[in-house]
């Protein structure tokens, strides 16, 4: 069999790229964000607004996705700030995948902005690989109006390696034979599935490049890193048969977190929080008809401290009330009731499709009847939107100052 | 130069193949003054789907007070809005 062709397709900073492209091609402006020191982020709240996605320009200040706006503002004071606007990043990033399932029937799209697409075998309908991919970037620039990086190897992840040595508007090969001249000078945390943790690992054995990782003892590898450090081994060698996934796999944890407006330091807001983010991946889980064992609450303080625990129910669930009584039990276990929180999260994981429930002889609930409340509920938001139904302890929730005015609005149900 | 962007009432001759061609369409200046345009010609027509937003730009000339003007309007597909897009002279 032929040599296998993998395309990584990235889109250069895909929010900003989106707006920005919405902007010029659809709206008709001249000012381009691309051209200026620009970031994505929301301006209602600057509390919890963060950097979503920055221009090349705006990199050149050192501002970073991810880092507070307030931040940003002070590494670059003339940055531009626009808004996201989610369903235009929805319909750009379904006509992209439109567009690769065109060319290939072989795609796995990997995020909102990235793309697998298997090319082995198409050179007599698009030429070789790296004119096929040039072909492809301007095709892409030309009808959807935005920058793409391409990445080409023989593997997934030496094509996702290719896409980042440069950036944007880029066709780029990194085949295992250019490995040791591309790959193996970079800093190991350019590797693909090594994080902080692994990092600092590798460091404290002496391990700083990804050519030292890959000329390092498997053996060492695996007893400090386990399985783990055998895959990492494997990929510095440019090593992975992964086959691309064109069926997105199930998903395996669902879960929410928000930061909320104010801290919270009291445990009844505390349990609002919860049972509203409780909500959200409860009627997730039942759209996708799963069920869940494990809940997990993660705290995060005004001090940027975080912790977490987890507890496993007696049986899997997707109802909003047993996994909000679930994840209220863990914030008493694990919550001072003093300590201010910024952040709370509910993760709900062990995800299976088992649709049977273990009764007990101990329960005091009737879980079937609460059944049919969610399914209501989830009929109702459905035909009428979000807001239609709400819990009555959530109406002064969204903003206890103003909670006067929010009960006012809404029918009490 | 910046788009204009107008949103603009149109009238339509849409023929069997589902082909769109514009006919007469009305606008507000910044003087609130109601402009309706007679096109006499639709030079040329493009589709483009620029993030995914799928639209069909019409390039159109028509008289007024003795002059032609070309006007390019934009159909938005899925909105089924239209706007005069940008008045190239």
């Amino acid at each position: 069999m032929a040599e296998r062709i993998i395309f990584h397709i990235d889109v250069n900073s895909a929010f900003l790229s989106w707006t920005a492209a919405y902007r010029c091609n659809v709206l008709g402006e001249e000012f381009d964000l691309r051209q200026v020191p620009s970031v994505i982020a929301g301006q209602k709240d600057s509390r919890r607004s963060i950097v979503l996605a920055k221009s090349m320009a705006a990199k050149k200040y050192g501002i970073q996705t991810g880092e507070p706006l307030g931040m940003a503002r002070e590494k670059c004071p003339d940055l531009v700030v626009a808004e996201p606007d989610y369903n235009l990043y929805i319909s750009a990033s379904r006509k992209l995948m439109a567009l690769l399932r065109d060319v290939s029937p072989v795609v796995e799209q990997f995020s909102i902005d990235e793309a697998w697409v298997d090319m082995t075998g198409t050179q007599r309908l698009y030429g070789s690989p790296v004119l096929a991919a040039q072909w492809l970037k301007e095709r892409i620039k030309r009808e959807l109006g935005f920058t793409v990086n391409i990445g080409i190897s023989s593997n997934k992840m030496l094509a996702k390696m290719a896409g980042e040595l440069e950036k944007p508007d880029k066709v780029l090969t990194l085949f295992p034979w250019e490995i040791e001249e591309k790959l193996w000078p970079l800093p190991v945390r350019e590797l693909f599935y090594v994080g902080n943790a692994t990092e600092k690992k590798l460091h404290r054995m002496g391990i700083y490049t990804i050519g030292e990782l890959a000329h390092a003892e498997v053996g060492d590898l695996r007893r400090k890193l386990h399985k783990h450090g055998e895959t990492i081994w494997h990929l510095a060698n440019g090593r992975n048969a992964d086959p691309l996934q064109p069926v997105a796999a199930d998903n395996k944890g669902y879960g929410n977190a928000m930061t909320t407006p104010w801290d919270v330091t009291d445990l009844a807001y505390g349990q609002q929080v919860l049972l509203s983010l409780c909500e959200t991946v409860a009627a997730r889980m039942r759209r996708d008809g799963q069920t869940g064992r494990c809940v997990t609450v993660q705290l995060r303080t005004s001090q940027f401290e975080s912790f977490s625990s987890q507890r496993q129910l007696p049986s899997a669930t997707n109802g909003t009330t047993e996994i909000y009584e679930a994840a209220c039990r863990i914030l008493e276990e694990i919550w001072d009731r003093r300590t201010p929180l910024r952040q709370m999260g509910v993760q709900l994981s062990k995800v299976s499709h088992d649709s049977y429930r273990q009764y007990s002889m101990f329960d005091t609930v009737r879980y079937d009847r609460l059944e049919k409340l969610d399914t209501a509920v989830d009929g109702i938001r459905e035909k009428y939107g979000e807001d239609a139904i709400r819990r009555a302890s959530v109406l002064s929730f969204e903003n206890p100052r103003k909670g006067a005015q929010e009960v006012a609005f809404h029918v009490q149900f | 130069m910046d788009a204009q962007n107008l949103p603009i009432q149109v009238i339509v001759h849409c023929d069997a193949e589902g082909e769109l061609r514009p006919l007469r369409f009305r606008y507000e200046d910044g003087q609130h003054q109601i402009h309706t345009v007679h096109i006499e010609q639709v030079t040329d027509s493009r589709e483009v789907e620029f993030v995914g937003i799928a639209a069909i730009l019409y390039l159109c000339k028509a008289k007024a007070d003795g002059k032609e003007h070309l006007y390019e309007l934009k159909y938005t597909i899925q909105t089924h809005r239209w706007v005069l897009f940008r008045k190239l002279y």
